[in-house]
């Protein structure tokens, strides 16, 4: 697979994930019947608390997800675009363990406190937070997943031919024996 | 050597994110983002660190590890988490009710929002099992790639030490950073280390030929009368006593020309004897400190059979000091004269 097949299917994931999200408030706008926030809310049921106080109202409409997962998710679509624009060297170098964790860590900590505390983080900081790890995430993920795909093909083709040279072995004998 | 199989990581840990993520109570860990799910795939990357002896495992590997831990999550929490709703919906439903009849002051919206939540939580259908399932997979699939890769990052630094030039780090920490002195890794990841073979192995190092049976002396006339001999029996006098075979002792050239002063540091004379057996899968470390100059090492021949040999390996290269002249009292010159 192409690096920019992956980017793609990336992009496209991403960008599904997104529309979910917001897509109880395009419904809502419409006047639907509430079906595609039962689908969305069940989408995300496993991956996110769904708690509505600490969720973002849109139009009087409750989003799916937290704040938190809100940022993580709109971070990640924002990042995963701005970083093609990078040029090709540096697009592809790993990055650094300092900074992947530089980047978690604030979420992490607001996190931390809001659960083992009383205080409760502002709904801007929480989305501002999730953007970060999400852009992070993103960065991140493009030469992992680039790996992740050599990977991949290097393993089918090892199959392939391994099963090909298994066969070729098979009937050689049978070759010889003829000639 | 291969590479080992990602199969026990994404086992052990995508059925501990599913089995988590799906009990009631303690997938409510999930409001830290995902949490059970990221570190079902930081604990799958740790598994899977663990189990390289010699492959350095790549950020891609990681991805792939938390990929398919998170898939197995996914499955096994969709399943379990729409038999529990299936179960269980009939509870919660009474719970969301009654909470709804205790609050006060509750703005329409939520109200609204409220009963349109209870609506949703009733028991659902195979179809909606289906769907939660299909997305949770895929959701949970995504999560679980990060915290693959977070785990790597983490674990592999563990696993696999950086080096450093020197023997001691220096005092109150500080490295000088890569290229310039600072930690060299043991090998590109993606790589393997380079497993020294134990001695006596094919591709040892200072493996030499094997030993030739050669004889070094023809052999000793048998004690009793030789074939064809008429005379009378010899004596046990007659017979001279056999003199102890001794292997001529060949002096080869040093390896490496070796200046007495101060050995060169770009090529520090290897290691007169092969390592030990343990640190033999390590990886050559570069030199700890100067060394004073080894004398030069020669090479032992091949022992033959025999118990007098020693066993030692064939060929090896050993360091053979210069024996060091025994002392004697002649010589010593704090001793009180005439003494």
């Amino acid at each position: 697979m192409s690096p920019r097949r992956i980017y793609l299917l990336v992009l496209a994931g991403a960008a599904a994930a997104c529309a979910l999200v917001f897509a109880p408030v395009l419904e809502a706008g419409l006047g639907g019947s509430g079906a595609v926030n039962a689908v969305a809310r069940l989408a995300f049921s496993k991956v996110c608390h769904q708690m509505p106080e600490r969720s973002l109202w849109l139009s009087g409409v409750c989003l799916p997800v937290c704040a938190r997962c809100t940022g993580i998710y709109a971070g990640f679509m924002l990042g995963w675009l701005c970083w093609r624009m990078v040029p090709e060297p540096r697009r592809g170098r790993p990055i650094s363990t300092a900074l992947l964790l530089a980047g978690i860590a604030p979420l992490g900590v607001d996190g931390l406190i809001n659960t083992t505390t009383l205080i409760t983080s502002p709904a801007w900081f929480r989305v501002a937070t999730g953007l970060l790890v999400g852009a992070v995430a993103a960065r991140a993920l493009w030469p992992a997943l680039l790996e992740a795909a050599k990977i991949i093909q290097e393993a089918y083709r090892q199959y392939f031919r391994a099963g090909a040279g298994s066969h070729a072995a098979a009937i050689q004998p049978f070759k010889g024996d003829r000639t | 050597m291969n590479k080992p199989s990602y199969l026990k990581a994404i086992l052990i840990g995508g059925a501990a994110a599913g089995l988590l993520s799906s009990i009631p109570c303690v997938s409510s860990i999930n409001i830290c983002c995902c949490a059970w799910v990221i570190l079902g795939g930081v604990l799958a990357s740790y598994i899977y660190v663990q189990s390289c002896l010699y492959y350095i495992p790549t950020d891609g590997d990681g991805a792939l590890v938390g990929l398919g831990s998170g898939a197995l999550a996914g499955v096994i929490s969709g399943i379990l988490g729409g038999l529990l709703n299936m179960m269980m919906g009939g509870v919660q439903q009474q719970q969301m009710e009654q909470m709804m009849s205790n609050m006060r002051d509750v703005p329409p919206e939520v109200q609204q929002f409220m009963e349109q939540m209870m609506q949703f939580m009733r028991p659902g259908s195979v179809g909606m099992i289906f769907l939660g399932l299909v997305l949770s997979v895929i959701f949970m699939s995504a999560f679980a790639t990060l915290g693959g890769f977070i785990g790597l990052r983490i674990f592999l630094p563990r696993r696999f030490p950086p080096q450093y030039p020197g023997a001691m780090p220096p005092y109150g920490g500080g490295y000088p950073p890569p290229g310039m002195g600072g930690p060299t890794y043991p090998g590109q990841p993606g790589t393997y280390y380079q497993q020294q073979p134990m001695p006596g192995q094919p591709g040892a190092p200072f493996q030499q030929a094997p030993p030739a049976p050669a004889p070094a002396s023809p052999p000793a006339p048998p004690a009793g009368p030789a074939p064809g001999y008429a005379g009378p029996p010899p004596s046990p006098a007659m017979i001279p006593p056999q003199a102890p075979q001794q292997q001529p002792r060949p002096t080869a050239p040093p390896i490496a020309p070796q200046k007495p002063s101060a050995p060169p540091l770009a090529q520090p004379p290897r290691p007169a004897a092969p390592a030990a057996p343990a640190a033999q899968s390590r990886p050559a470390q570069p030199p700890a400190a100067p060394r004073p100059a080894a004398p030069p090492a020669q090479l032992r021949p091949a022992p033959t059979s025999g118990p007098a040999s020693g066993g030692g390996f064939a060929g090896k290269a050993v360091s053979a000091p210069a024996p060091a002249p025994k002392p004697s009292d002649d010589d010593d010159p704090f001793k009180p004269p005439g003494s």
